[in-house]
């Protein structure tokens, strides 16, 4: 989006809250919420990835047919474009179960929003994950570069710079720059949406944040991302 | 080759013309395709995948990133039935990824293109439709109405590109097709340095088309941006 999210209440409560989380709890975590069914099924596939990143993709014929009919899938990832971060490998998921989004730097535009609104609300799916990961080429060149070249790059990073509080005297640490894009990427998605808002204080929308280790392959989230009450932060 | 940068209004109009030409007539089984490395290697990895569909066997992904740069660029849309790197058999590294619904093409898609083109040299961008699409297939009911501004914004991004009557309005085959066409020019003419990169002979670009209930993956004739007459 080309313009910044007004400071609503909900907006900074977001911001304020997904700060603490990301930053300070991106870490594996026990405790599941009930609507945990969903993000039990990533880990899962992840530590398959893992252990054995050979593991073959279950794409035969007994899963086509239930491809060419009507399939909802278990979750919704926002990535970045990265050709290393493939989440259908990363997660070890067959086709059918993720609906997956990606640009640049899991940067927040409207065709991406447009999608993230869809899978929620038509396609009622009950986890969205924004996912950020090691040596990100996008968050990079934004807090490294003077300018994107050419306007288009130049609104990528823009709209990275905006939500990593980039500051060309002072060098920021990649991997936290990379954790506050995925910050900025969830508040912009919600204080952007209605439909994402209403869906995630209905209960019908679970949200977490995660971050891809290239190396290793492991994928750390967040715990899920809280929109509180209204009275609470008046 | 007249010099196409972009210094009048009437570019667009050119390119549409230009891509309607290429991609509606021609989408068939790769015949005609020019021999390009990155399109072989795709071609090569959907015909592992389409013997897997056929022989009801699991698809084995190569796990063993590739070194260096992506070797393509896919655009397609986020639907959970298809991904890219897995009707490729692409290995991490190989492709580098745009998804959104109904691959249409926002600021954030252009950039992200451009990036792996400029940034990381790819020279092959696809843009891939498939079959069944449901947002596109809601685009072509004209009753159809959005649940938000975002909502709408890509219902009338998608319709912009799709024929504007006649007895196959109700294509969704034809509707995919003509939006691949449409995100093509959009993707073009909202970019000068990819149109520089195609007339430069750095970049070409494609449509495709990807069948679920197969597996397989048919291309267009690459985009050319030569202008065949002024209007």
């Amino acid at each position: 989006m080309s313009t910044r999210i007004p400071s609503s209440s909900l907006a900074v409560r977001v911001s304020l809250v997904a700060a603490a989380l990301a930053l300070a709890t991106l870490a594996p975590h026990a405790a599941e919420p009930e609507q945990g069914a969903g993000l039990a099924r990533l880990r899962a596939g992840n530590d398959r990835f893992v252990k054995s990143a050979t593991a073959p993709m279950p794409a035969g014929a007994a899963s086509r047919q239930s491809l060419v009919k009507e399939q909802h899938p278990f979750a919704m990832v926002l990535s970045c474009a990265d050709s290393r971060v493939p989440p259908e490998y990363i997660f070890n998921t067959g086709l059918g179960e993720l609906f997956v989004v990606r640009a640049a730097g899991e940067v927040v535009d409207k065709s991406v929003m447009a999608s993230l609104e869809y899978g929620a609300e038509h396609l009622h799916i009950p986890l969205l994950v924004v996912m950020g990961h090691e040596s990100c080429g996008a968050v990079k060149a934004a807090v490294e570069s003077e300018h994107g070249e050419g306007p288009n790059l130049e609104y990528l990073v823009q709209h990275i710079r905006a939500g990593v509080h980039f500051n060309p005297a002072e060098k920021i640490e990649l991997r936290t720059a990379i954790l506050e894009n995925v910050e900025e990427a969830i508040n912009d998605a919600m204080a952007g949406s209605q439909i994402l808002r209403g869906a995630a204080s209905a209960g019908h929308l679970q949200i977490v944040g995660a971050y891809y280790e290239l190396g290793s392959g492991h994928v750390e989230f967040s715990e899920p991302v809280g929109l509180g009450t209204h009275a609470a932060h008046k | 080759m007249p010099d196409l940068r972009p210094r009048s209004r009437r570019l667009a109009p050119v390119l549409i013309l230009l891509a309607a030409s290429a991609s509606l007539a021609s989408f068939s089984h790769g015949q005609g395709v020019p021999a390009t490395d990155p399109l072989l290697r795709l071609k090569a990895g959907n015909e592992r995948f389409v013997r897997a569909v056929a022989d009801h066997a699991p698809v084995t992904l190569p796990s063993t990133p590739i070194e260096g740069a992506p070797t393509a660029t896919v655009l397609s849309c986020a639907d959970q039935r298809l991904s890219p790197d897995v009707i490729f058999t692409a290995a991490p590294g190989e492709l580098f990824v745009v998804r959104s619904l109904g691959e249409v093409a926002d600021r954030a898609v252009v950039a992200s293109i451009e990036h792996s083109v400029e940034t990381e040299h790819v020279p092959l961008v696809v843009v891939l439709g498939h079959d069944s699409c449901a947002v596109v297939k809601t685009a072509t009911d004209s009753r159809a109405t959005a649940l938000s501004a975002h909502i709408d914004y890509l219902l009338k991004a998608i319709r912009a590109g799709l024929p504007r009557s006649g007895p196959d309005q109700q294509d969704v085959r034809r509707a995919v097709l003509a939006n691949v066409e449409q995100v093509i020019n959009d993707v073009l003419g909202a970019s000068p340095s990819l149109r520089t990169a195609v007339q430069g002979g750095r970049l070409t670009v494609v449509g495709a088309y990807f069948d679920a209930a197969t597996g397989q993956v048919v291309f267009s004739e690459p985009v050319g941006l030569t202008i065949t007459g002024w209007h």
